[in-house]
C-alpha cells in the first residue's frame, strides 16, 4: 500500500524509506565492507528508487528495491576494490578486545570476506542478505524463490564456506592392525 | 590458540557433545561457520546522522533528487524475478533441468578429476542411469514402507516420533498424548529388526531416557527407569531384537556402552569409559557377534573399535582418524566410516580394519553418514566437491560402488536412507536461520534409486536432524492388544490399488501460487489436483483455467461420509467460500455434484482453513474440482498457499492406530 501511495505521490516515499533503509544499508555494508561506501550506495539506491517509482508496476516492493540495490552495489564494487571493514568488524566476541585480538579479528574478517566472494553469486547474496538482517521470507521474495529454496541455497553456501575455510587434512593412511 | 579459536573450539565441542546422534558433524561445522560469520561480518546499523540526512534529501522531492536515475533492473543471477520463476525453480529442483545440470557438472568434474588422478587407485567416472549399479529389486511386498521421523508439528524443537507412510504420505504419531508437550522431546527412533517395536530417546527435564514402544503405538516401556541406564545418547538393536547396546550412565555414575535387555529385565557394562576416554555410537553387527563403536581420547582423536560380544576384547581397527559415523555392511564383513579431522571422507574397511580404502577423492567433503544399500554393494552419502575451485560447486547425494565408481543420485544434499528393498532412498535436508544456525526446518524427499521421481514427503517442517529410518521388514505390524477405535476409511485412488499403490510417476507440484498483480479482492479461484496420493493432494489454482480433464479419482464406499478439509492461507487472504464438485469417474461428461460452502466463517486468527462435511454422496468413484474464494484484503498482495484434503469417513475420528493396508493383508 505504501508503495502504491508513493507511486501516486512521491512525497509519500518517506515511510518506505524508513522501513527499508536499515536493511538496504546493512546489505551494502556487507557487500562493500565499509561505512562510507555503504552510505554512498544507500543514497544512490533510494534516489534511484524514488526517481523510478513511475516504473514500479506493483508486486513486491522490497524485491523491486533489492534489484536496484543489487545493481548499485555491483557498480560500486566494480569502481573500487572492496575494503575490509576494519573499523567495526570483529568486535562482538569481546567487549574490550586486546590489540592482538583485534588484529586476529581483522584477518579473520578478511579471510571470511574473501571466501564469501568465492561463492556462487546466488549463494553469496543469500548469505549477505541474511547477515544484513533480512528474513528468509524477504530473501525469497527478493530473489523470486520459495523460502525452502533459500534455505537450501543457504545451507549449500555454508557447506561451501566450510570447504573453503577448512584446510585439507592429511590424516588418512592405511592402518595395518 | 587465540581466545577466539578457543571459544570456537569450545562451541564446536559443546555442539557435538550435546548432539551425539549420527549426523552432528554437519551441524557442528555449519554452526561454527555461522558463528564466525555473525561475529566477523555482521554489519553495523546506519548512523542516525546519515539516515536523517538522506531522508531530508529525499523529502526535498524528486526534483532535488537524482531524477535522472533510472533503475536498471536486469534479473538477479540471470533469473527473471517472478512467482512463476519460483515455481519453475521448484520444479527444476525437483525433477528436470537441475538434475541435468548436475549431470553436466558432475561429468565435467569427473572428467577433470579422472585426468588428474589417472593411474591412481580411484577412477572417477559416471555411468548411465540404468547402469549395473542399480540394486536388485526385491519381490517382497511393500508393507514395510513406513518411515520413522522426529517432528515437531508446531515448528519448535520439542520433537515427537511420527511414522510416515512412504506411499500415501499419511502420518501417525507413535506415542500417546498430544504432540505439543513443551520441554519433552523424543528422538533417535530406531525400529527393532522385526519391525514390531521402536526404541527411542525421550529427553525431559535434562534427562535422556531410553524407551521402547510397540510399533502399533501405546505406552512405551522406560528402559532407563527399569535398568538404571540413563543419559542415553546413542544405541543399537541386537539383530535378534532382544537387547540394545547403548551409550549411557549406570546407577554407579559410570559412563560407557551398556547392553540392555529390551524387556527391561537387566543391563550390563560392555565397555566402560576410561579416565580420559569416551566410547560412543555403538553399532551391533548384523551377525550379532560384535559391536563396533567410536572411542574418543580428545578432539579429533576418534578411532573405531570392535568388541566381540562373547570375549569382550575391544580392539582398535583404525588409527585416530577423526571417525564420526560408522555403519556395518549387511553381511557384517565390512564397516563404512566417515572420518577426517576437519573434512570428512568415506572409508570402507574389513571388519578387522584391513583392506582400508577411501571411496571418494580427498578434496571432497562428505556431509552425511555413508549408508549401505540392502544388497551391500553400494553406499549412499551426501558430499560437496569443490571440483574446480572458484567455478563450480558440485554437491548432492551420490551412490558409490566399492570399486570407486559412483553416480549422482540427486542434487539435494542430505542424509540418505535406503528403503528395505533398495528401490528408493529418502533424503533428509537441514535448514538454517538467517544467522546460519540450524532451526531444523527440514524437508524429507523420496527418490527412486536411479534418481528419478524425486518428490517431497515432508517439506519445510520442523524435523529433527536424525536419520529417518525405514521399517526394516515387510511383516504386518501386530495390532495393539488394547481396544482400538474403528479405523478411518483411508482415501484410496482407484487406479492405485491398495495395498501396494504404485509410486507416483510425477512429483507433486508446488502448492498453488498466485500472481501478485492479478489477484483481486474476492476473486474466485478454481483449482485442480496435480497429483493424488491417498488422502491428500496438492492443487494448482488459477483464475482462468479449469485444469486438465484427466483428473485422478477417489472411491467413496456406500454409506461413507465425505468431508473436505482446507489448510493453509495467509493473514491477508483468509478463506472465504469453498466449493467441491464431485464428478463421477471415469465419466467426466456427467455434470456431477456440487457442494457449496458459501461462508466458511473462519477468520484467519482462529486458524486458517477448516473442515466441511459433505453429506449424502452416492457410493462410487469420483474425480473432483475445488473452488475457493479468498477474501483478499484490498490493497494487499502476496502468495497464499492452501492444501486440500478429502476425507472419506469421520474427520473427527481419531487417526487409525494402524493403516488399513495392514488389516487387509
Amino acid at each position: 500500500m505504501l508503495a502504491e501511495a508513493a507511486r501516486r505521490d512521491p512525497a509519500a516515499f518517506s515511510p518506505l524509506y524508513h522501513r527499508y533503509v536499515r536493511q538496504i544499508y546493512r546489505f551494502c555494508y556487507v557487500r562493500l565492507g565499509n561505512q562510507q561506501a555503504a552510505e554512498d550506495a544507500t543514497s544512490d539506491i533510494f534516489l534511484r528508487a524514488m526517481g523510478s517509482l513511475h516504473g514500479y508496476r506493483g508486486g513486491s516492493f522490497p524485491a523491486w528495491l533489492f534489484r536496484i540495490a543489487h545493481n548499485v552495489v555491483i557498480d560500486a564494487h566494480r569502481k573500487s576494490r572492496p575494503a575490509v571493514a576494519l573499523d567495526q568488524a570483529g568486535n562482538l566476541a569481546s567487549a574490550d578486545p586486546s590489540p592482538e585480538d583485534q588484529a586476529v579479528a581483522r584477518s579473520e574478517a578478511h579471510r571470511l570476506r574473501s571466501n564469501l566472494d568465492r561463492l556462487p553469486e546466488e549463494q553469496r547474496i543469500v548469505i549477505e542478505l541474511g547477515l544484513a538482517g533480512w528474513q528468509t521470507a524477504q530473501i525469497a521474495d527478493a530473489l523470486g524463490k520459495r523460502p525452502g529454496n533459500v534455505r537450501i541455497i543457504r545451507y549449500r553456501a555454508m557447506q561451501r564456506l566450510q570447504t573453503l575455510l577448512d584446510p585439507p587434512d592429511d590424516v588418512f593412511r592405511e592402518h595395518q592392525p | 590458540m587465540t581466545d577466539r579459536e578457543r571459544n570456537q573450539a569450545d562451541l564446536l565441542d559443546g555442539f557435538v557433545r550435546d548432539h551425539s546422534a549420527v549426523p552432528t558433524e554437519l551441524d557442528a561445522g555449519i554452526a561454527a561457520i555461522s558463528v564466525q560469520l555473525a561475529a566477523e561480518l555482521t554489519p553495523p546499523e546506519p548512523s542516525a546522522r546519515f539516515v536523517r540526512q538522506l531522508d531530508q534529501q529525499l523529502t526535498a522531492g524528486p526534483a532535488a533528487s537524482s531524477n535522472n536515475h533510472q533503475a536498471v533492473l536486469p534479473a538477479v543471477a540471470g533469473t527473471e524475478l517472478t512467482p512463476q520463476t519460483a515455481l519453475a525453480d521448484w520444479r527444476e529442483a525437483a525433477v528436470g533441468p537441475r538434475r541435468s545440470r548436475l549431470s553436466e557438472l558432475a561429468r565435467l568434474a569427473a572428467a577433470v578429476l579422472a585426468i588428474m588422478l589417472i593411474g591412481s587407485v580411484l577412477i572417477y567416472m559416471f555411468s548411465d542411469r540404468d547402469d549395473a549399479l542399480a540394486p536388485g529389486v526385491s519381490d517382497i511386498p511393500n508393507l514395510s514402507r513406513q518411515i520413522l521421523v522426529a517432528w515437531d508439528p508446531h515448528d519448535g524443537e520439542d520433537y515427537k516420533l511420527f511414522i510416515v507412510n512412504a506411499d500415501t504420505g499419511e502420518i501417525h504419531k507413535l506415542t500417546p498424548g498430544p504432540a505439543e508437550v513443551d520441554g519433552v522431546s523424543e528422538r533417535y527412533g530406531s525400529w527393532s529388526p522385526d519391525g514390531q517395536h521402536i526404541a527411542f530417546v525421550r529427553m525431559e527435564s535434562g534427562e535422556a531416557h531410553l524407551l521402547v514402544s510397540r510399533a502399533a503405538g501405546g505406552e512405551p516401556l522406560d528402559l532407563s527407569a527399569e535398568t538404571g541406564i540413563s543419559d542415553v545418547s546413542a544405541f543399537s538393536w541386537s539383530p535378534d531384537g532382544t537387547q540394545l547396546a547403548a551409550r549411557g550412565q549406570n546407577t554407579a555414575g559410570a559412563y560407557g556402552i551398556h547392553i540392555i535387555n529390551a524387556n527391561g529385565s537387566g543391563a550390563s557394562v560392555l565397555i566402560a569409559d576410561g579416565d580420559s576416554t569416551a566410547n560412543h555410537l555403538p553399532a551391533w553387527s548384523p551377525d550379532g557377534r560384535q559391536v563396533a563403536f567410536i572411542r574418543s581420547e580428545g578432539r579429533s582423536s576418534e578411532r573405531v573399535y570392535v568388541v566381540d560380544i562373547d570375549e569382550l576384547n575391544a580392539m582398535p581397527i583404525t588409527d585416530e582418524i577423526g571417525a564420526a559415523t560408522l555403519r556395518w555392511s549387511p553381511d557384517s564383513s565390512r564397516i563404512a566410516v566417515t572420518a577426517g579431522r576437519i573434512r570428512k571422507s568415506v572409508l570402507v574397511m574389513n571388519a578387522d580394519g584391513s583392506g582400508l580404502q577411501r571411496l571418494i577423492h580427498p578434496e571432497a567433503v562428505v556431509l552425511s553418514p555413508a549408508q549401505w544399500s540392502p544388497d551391500g554393494n553400494t553406499l549412499a552419502f551426501a558430499f560437496s566437491d569443490p571440483a574446480l575451485p572458484g567455478e563450480y560447486v558440485m554437491d548432492g547425494t551420490v551412490v558409490a560402488r566399492l570399486d570407486g565408481l559412483w553416480r549422482p543420485l540427486t542434487e539435494i544434499a542430505g542424509v540418505p536412507e535406503w528403503s528395505p528393498d533398495g528401490t528408493q532412498v529418502t533424503i533428509l535436508t537441514s535448514g538454517i536461520t538467517e544467522q546460519g544456525m540450524n532451526t531444523h526446518q527440514s524437508s524429507l524427499y523420496l527418490v527412486n534409486q536411479d534418481g528419478s521421481n524425486l518428490y517431497p514427503l515432508l517439506e519445510d517442517v520442523s524435523l529433527a536432524y536424525d536419520p529417518p529410518v525405514w521399517r526394516p521388514v515387510s511383516d504386518p505390524i501386530e495390532p495393539q492388544p488394547a481396544s482400538t477405535p474403528t479405523p478411518q476409511v483411508v482415501l484410496t485412488p482407484v487406479d492405485q490399488p491398495s495395498p501396494t499403490p504404485d509410486i507416483l510417476t510425477e512429483p507433486p507440484r508446488a502448492s498453488l501460487t498466485y500472481a501478485d498483480q492479478t489477484q483481486t479482492h474476492g476473486a474466485h479461484t478454481y483449482c485442480w489436483p496435480e497429483s493424488l496420493r491417498s488422502g491428500e493432494m496438492r492443487l494448482t489454482c488459477s483464475e482462468a483455467d479449469r485444469g486438465p480433464p484427466d483428473l485422478p479419482a477417489i472411491h467413496v464406499p456406500a454409506g461413507a461420509s465425505l468431508s473436505f478439509e482446507v489448510e493453509g492461507g495467509h493473514a491477508f487472504a483468509p478463506l472465504g467460500a469453498a466449493a467441491v464438485r464431485l464428478i463421477p469417474y471415469p465419466e467426466p461428461s456427467t455434470t456431477g455434484l456440487t457442494f457449496d460452502f458459501p461462508g466458511t466463517g473462519i477468520p484467519f486468527e482462529q486458524g486458517p482453513g477448516g473442515t466441511f462435511l459433505i453429506a449424502d454422496v452416492p457410493d462410487g468413484d469420483y474425480s473432483f474440482e475445488v473452488g475457493i474464494t479468498m477474501d483478499i484484503h484490498p490493497g494487499n498482495q502476496g502468495n497464499a498457499n492452501y492444501a486440500f484434503r478429502v476425507i472419506v469417513g469421520d474427520p473427527d475420528a481419531p487417526p487409525p492406530e494402524e493403516p488399513e493396508r495392514f488389516q487387509r493383508s
